[in-house]
């Protein structure tokens, strides 16, 4: 098996749910992670970490809206396999699924990944003051209280 | 108030309610043919000059979420699930009615097609039945419970009502026809019809009379006015309060005192009736109840979900034969299911049980 291929097999889950994390939808989680890939798989030799490549690509994609396909949806989707109830959190999923791209992807990345904002930045291509307050609006929107955020950046 | 730290865990939850698609690497393969054909470039050196600098060489793993798997009912309230009998000893079906405390289920028996013939007690310590009573007209698949009788309605309105102490039923009154909603209260039975319109009469035998032409009841003291088929408002009977109801982008709205369910967006969805406390219920189906005020159920098949409103709890029914809610006419206190032909036993679920 070639390493790209390996690299599929072995990272294709984890960057589709970092997709899904990013959409919210199943669908646009395949098509974005497929796309990124399929990139990658045409530099695999020009690039230094593929992981990191993949990961950017399909933030920034996400976000840009020259790359937008489909339609934006105007309404939270509930999970597809709908275990979510199940632990309560459905209600913060589906106003994380409202927000603006941006903003969305801010927080994914900020508190799903564990970025920096000096990470986050460079990822979207962006200030880190930018960051700070695209975290902030979407923290305000979701009603979340900043307890850690002081401590943590 | 939301706190930070619950975004991390909520968004890796979520992403694993979700399957990848089984044929990824197909994908990326089609992809990359088309993409070669096509032959159009790709400006990303942006992205690999990001990529080559420093700080992104040191990829720090995505902090893997467990995931914890769903209790069952049995799992999460073992306190509450208790096994009954399939059938009576003269091999009667028996079909649960309601809770009547943490461990009492009161339980009908049906001799026919929908003919239920008597109530019984079952007693979840002593794991013993007692006969409350006969039923007579009770050809009606549900009943209700007061503080000290029990009560239904026989198909031409006919009311009755027995002492949750056991003896004869007696026949209070009758309605106009079928009785849709019934309620027993200290003094009286009141119930409505499928349209509005609210009427009461004296436990004791006495003058029918309507209390309200514009509302139907909920379960007392709760009855519910509507604005173009959509339930508007919930009343109290007794004090006169009145709570809104938010139906925004919202149908197949049934609300009590301090939940309403249905569907909103094309999910099935709870929320306080003034519109907070929103939450989506899983499962296919796009059915489901509140229980005991307290608690929300998605209904099969496939699986079913118990949420409790108030700790966030939840508990699975996987069986989905024979699944039903206890036959009475206010908040089911009952889930029942998993009767197979040739069982002897059942599951039930005592919300009234749940600690």
């Amino acid at each position: 098996m070639e390493p790209f291929e390996e690299f599929v097999r072995d990272r294709g889950e984890a960057l589709f749910r970092y997709g899904y994390a990013l959409t919210g939808n199943a669908q646009d989680a395949a098509d974005l992670v497929q796309e990124a890939l399929a990139r990658l798989g045409d530099r695999w030799r020009r690039v230094d970490n593929h992981e990191a490549y993949v990961r950017t690509v399909m933030v920034r994609q996400h976000i840009n809206a020259w790359h937008r396909r489909r339609r934006e949806r105007l309404v939270p989707e509930v999970p597809e396999q709908g275990r979510f109830d199940t632990y309560g959190d459905a209600d913060l999923w589906a106003e994380l699924q409202a927000l603006p791209r941006k903003q969305r992807a801010v927080l994914v990345l900020r508190y799903y990944e564990d970025r920096s904002d000096e990470e986050i930045a460079e990822m979207l291509g962006i200030s880190r003051g930018t960051v700070r307050s695209q975290a902030s609006r979407a923290l305000d929107k979701l009603r979340i209280g900043r307890v850690t955020e002081e401590a943590w950046r | 108030m939301r706190d930070e730290r619950e975004l991390g865990r909520v968004i890796g939850r979520g992403v694993q309610t979700v399957a990848p698609p089984s044929d990824l690497l197909a994908g990326v393969t089609r992809r990359r043919r088309r993409r070669a054909r096509r032959q159009m470039v790709f400006t990303a050196a942006a992205v690999v000059m990001v990529v080559a600098g420093s700080s992104l060489a040191f990829w720090r793993e995505a902090p893997r979420v467990g995931v914890q798997p769903v209790p069952s009912v049995d799992q999460q309230w073992p306190e509450a699930v208790v096994k009954l009998p399939v059938s009576s000893a003269d091999g009667k079906k028996y079909r649960p009615v309601a809770a009547l405390g943490a461990t009492r289920i009161l339980v009908a028996v049906e001799s026919g097609v929908r003919r239920i013939e008597r109530l019984e007690i079952f007693d979840t310590v002593t794991r013993s039945f007692r006969v409350l009573g006969t039923t007579p007209q009770a050809t009606t698949a549900r009943f209700e419970v007061g503080a000290s009788s029990v009560a239904w309605s026989g198909p031409g309105g006919e009311l009755w009502v027995m002492p949750l102490s056991g003896g004869t039923a007696r026949r209070v009154g009758t309605a106009r026809g079928e009785v849709g909603a019934l309620s027993v209260t200290p003094t009286h039975l009141v119930w409505s019809h499928a349209l509005t319109g609210v009427y009461r009469v004296p436990l004791d035998g006495g003058k029918t009379e309507e209390i309200s032409d514009s509302l139907r009841l909920q379960a007392w003291p709760w009855a519910v006015s509507f604005v173009d088929g959509n339930p508007a408002m919930l009343h109290d009977l007794e004090s006169g309060r009145r709570i809104k109801i938010d139906t925004a982008s919202s149908s197949h709205v049934r609300c009590v005192p301090r939940w309403c369910i249905g569907l909103r967006s094309g999910a099935l969805a709870v929320w306080r009736p003034d519109g907070s406390g929103l939450r989506f219920l899983a499962g296919s189906n796009k059915i489901g109840d509140i229980l005991d005020g307290r608690f929300a159920i998605s209904h099969p098949p496939r699986e079913s979900v118990v949420l409790d409103l108030e700790s966030g709890r939840t508990g699975v029914i996987r069986a989905s034969s024979d699944f039903g809610l206890g036959w009475s006419y206010s908040t089911p206190t009952v889930v029942y299911w998993g009767r197979e032909a040739g069982d002897q036993e059942f599951s039930l679920l005592n919300l009234l049980a749940v600690r």
